[in-house]
């Protein structure tokens, strides 16, 4: 085999060239790309763990808030019960008192309408006389009473004259 | 009451005399339009009763050579051509008895309100001579509204005649409500008479005073638009009967007739068809006469004769505020003073509307407690002021400092004079209130909020100055300690209040 | 001339009618009287005259009438 010197030196450049090139073109671009890669891994690892810190205090917060409402929620409920109870007895004794009260307004009332009903029947009483007055004595007339009653009228009348 | 009183008397029928006695009569010889023209009936009276058979009833009022003019007051469609007439004998009267407060009755008596038949007691006439000069005492004691304006400005006494006169819709019968709500646990009896009323406004009155427990103490003798115009023109005679009965027992009475413009309308109608001449706006001459016989019966009565007053008001309708027509001066002239409402203030907000410049009392303060007497002098000063410098109110702006002051004070004094017509005030609030105002306490709230300053201060009145209130209640001078203490209510109102006295920036 | 109006429950005879005009004429000696004759049921019994203003009624309608006002 001959090795020609010049053909080294050119291989030498060509090599250079290439190796240049390769680095500048190629070699920077893929490490700066696994660089890029690998920061990106880092930082979505940081994330993931700031996401889980962040769901154990949300959990903390959940339990604590749920605690303080459960007892919150018990506190109202003894009142409300309280409450129902003394309604409940204050409404008794009120329609206690209503009831009494309504029984000695109607007993005055009754009192009032009997009253009234005695004097109507008052009224009615005397009508009822007047109608059997005039019914009997003017089915009881016959003829000769009739002429009886004019002679005695005419009578009258002439001495009122 | 037991049975065999009530059938008692029917056993008088055993010891009665019946016999045949000559009655006077007249023949129907005209019928029309409630008046019957009779012939004969030769001895019948001025005003008596006279019968048509049948519960038919009239008063004789025409009393002419060859014929009777009678006007018809019931049993009106029985009457025909040829009915006899008979003399009843009696002059026109109204049974009355303690049980008619609460009813509501016509102006013959029966009552209209649908429950039982009112008991007799005594026949009161209709047209009775007034009580002499001897008989009077002067009015002396207050008969309270409870309206501010009018108890402050205008009082009215018992025993006086206070007209009430203004437009249609200006608030006439409100102050008559207000005055009957106001005499709750006063002791005074009211009568309303309704003259030519609808008969839904009446109602609607007449609920108001039940709802407000007013209906106990008060009689309604009611002739509303659809009675003969005879009925309307004796309804204020039964009032005045009615309010008669509870004189002569001593009691002070209220009395309101609502209106009389409607009376004398009924009795122009009248009087027109029995043919009597007709005069100025084509009444009768006699109309003042109507009224001033009605008007005069109201009185105060001194001690020998029992002691008791009618205070009577009445109304009157002017129309386009023309209190120069007819029936206003005469009505005028007859009262004791007037209570002069105008529709621009009622429209403007003003509620009362009255006008406090052409109103007057002429008892004044005769009849007024010392206490309101003494906060009421400069309030009338306040509002005279007030009045005469409204007309530069437009240019505030441009105005010294005293005007300006002046202004403020007016208008908030014209404010607290506002009231609505179902709130009574009582004599110690009402002092309150006008001492705060015209001692110049009320000028650093805002207009708009007096309304609410005086519920909150009076409602602060009552529960912690309790003391100082029962004595302004019962009326007396405002001594020393009084005023004292009635400062010391303002600074702590003033204290605990603050948001009535924000200071602009 | 007087208008004279006689009223009975049942017709009168002529006899009855004869006195009671006579009386009348006696008491109205000056005029000249018109009678005027009728019959009414709801007076029950007797007679009502009716003259110059002046009602003499003693049927038996108006004695029923005045006890009712009576009692």
């Amino acid at each position: 085999m001959d090795i020609q010197f010049p053909q080294i030196i050119f291989q030498m450049i060509n090599f250079g060239l290439v190796l240049f090139f390769l680095t500048r073109l190629v070699y920077k671009p893929v490490l700066k790309l696994l660089e890029d890669r690998k920061k990106k891994v880092a930082e979505a690892a940081k994330a993931a763990e700031q996401v889980l810190q962040e769901k154990e205090e949300i959990e903390k917060l959940k339990e604590s808030t749920l605690l303080k409402a459960n007892q919150k929620a018990k506190k109202i409920e003894d009142e409300i019960r309280k409450e129902a109870k003394n309604d409940a007895k204050l409404l008794l004794e009120r329609s206690k008192e209503e009831i009494s009260a309504k029984e000695a307004k109607f007993s005055s009332e009754l009192a009032k309408l009997k009253k009234e009903e005695l004097k109507s029947m008052e009224a009615e009483v005397k009508k009822a006389a007047l109608v059997i007055a005039e019914k009997v004595l003017g089915s009881s007339i016959d003829g000769k009473k009739h002429q009886k009653l004019i002679d005695d009228s005419i009578n009258e009348i002439i001495e009122s004259l | 009451m037991s049975k065999s009183d009530i059938f008692a008397n029917l056993s008088s029928i055993k010891d009665s005399d019946l016999n045949a006695q000559s009655v006077s009569i007249g023949r129907v010889i005209s019928y029309a339009d409630g008046i019957v023209f009779s012939d004969e009936l030769a001895d019948v009276q001025a005003g008596e009763l006279v019968s048509f058979g049948n519960d038919g009833y009239g008063v004789a009022l025409n009393l002419e050579k060859e014929k009777v003019g009678i006007i018809v007051l019931s049993g009106a469609r029985k009457i025909k051509a040829g009915d006899f007439v008979y003399r009843t004998g009696k002059i026109l009267s109204i049974n009355v008895s303690d049980e008619i407060v609460g009813r509501v009755i016509d102006p013959l008596g029966v009552a209209v309100d649908g429950k039982a038949a009112i008991k007799k007691d005594r026949d009161m006439y209709l047209e009775k001579i007034a009580p002499g000069v001897i008989a009077r005492e002067g009015v002396n004691q207050p008969l309270q509204t409870g309206i501010k304006a009018v108890d402050a400005l205008i009082p009215i006494g018992r025993g006086q005649r206070e007209l009430i006169i203004g437009d249609r819709n200006t608030g006439k019968s409100s102050i008559a409500l207000a005055t009957i709500l106001n005499q709750r646990d006063k002791d005074v009896i009211c009568v309303y008479v309704a003259i030519g009323q609808k008969k839904s406004t009446l109602a609607q009155f007449i609920q108001t005073l039940d709802d407000n427990g007013a209906l106990a103490y008060t009689t309604v003798v009611s002739a509303s638009a659809s009675e003969s115009a005879s009925l309307q023109f004796l309804a204020p005679y039964s009032g005045q009967a009615v309010a008669e009965y509870f004189l002569d027992k001593g009691k002070d009475v209220l009395v309101i007739f609502d209106d009389l413009s409607k009376h004398a309308q009924a009795y122009r109608e009248i009087s027109l068809l029995l043919k009597r001449p007709s005069g100025r706006e084509a009444y009768p001459g006699d109309v003042f006469y109507l009224h001033s016989r009605l008007l005069e019966r109201a009185c105060k009565l001194n001690k020998e004769n029992g002691g008791g007053s009618i205070t009577a008001l009445p109304i009157i309708e002017t129309q386009a505020n023309d209190v120069s027509a007819y029936i206003p001066t005469n009505v005028i002239s007859i009262t004791d003073g007037q209570i002069y409402l105008e529709t621009d203030l009622f429209n403007s907000g003003m509620r009362p509307a009255i006008n406090i410049g052409l109103s007057v009392s002429r008892v004044g303060s005769a009849a007024q407690l010392k206490a309101m007497k003494q906060v009421a002098g400069s309030l009338k000063l306040d509002l005279a002021q007030f009045r005469e410098l409204e007309a530069f109110a437009q240019f505030s702006s441009d105005l010294d400092a005293a005007t300006k002051k002046q202004l403020d004070r007016g208008k908030r004094v014209s404010e607290i004079l506002k009231q609505p017509w179902d709130l009574q005030m009582s004599v110690a609030e009402q002092v309150l209130m006008i001492y705060a105002a015209v001692n110049g306490y009320l000028d650093v709230v805002e207009v708009t909020d007096l309304s609410s300053w005086e519920t909150e201060y009076l409602a602060f009145a009552r529960n912690n100055f309790a003391n100082l209130f029962k004595t302004l209640q019962t009326g007396v001078k405002i001594e020393g300690p009084q005023e004292e203490d009635l400062k010391k209510l303002i600074k702590e109102f003033e204290k605990t209040h603050p948001r009535f006295y924000k200071k602009e920036a | 001339m007087l208008q004279i109006n006689i009223a009975s429950a049942i017709a009168l005879s002529d006899i009855q009618k004869k006195k009671l005009e006579a009386s009348l004429q006696k008491k109205y000696s000056k005029e000249e009287l018109a009678f005027n004759y009728q019959v009414k049921e709801e007076l029950i019994a007797g007679l009502s005259v009716s003259v110059a203003g002046r009602l003499y009624d003693t049927s038996l309608r108006a004695r029923l009438n005045q006890l009712a006002s009576k009692i």
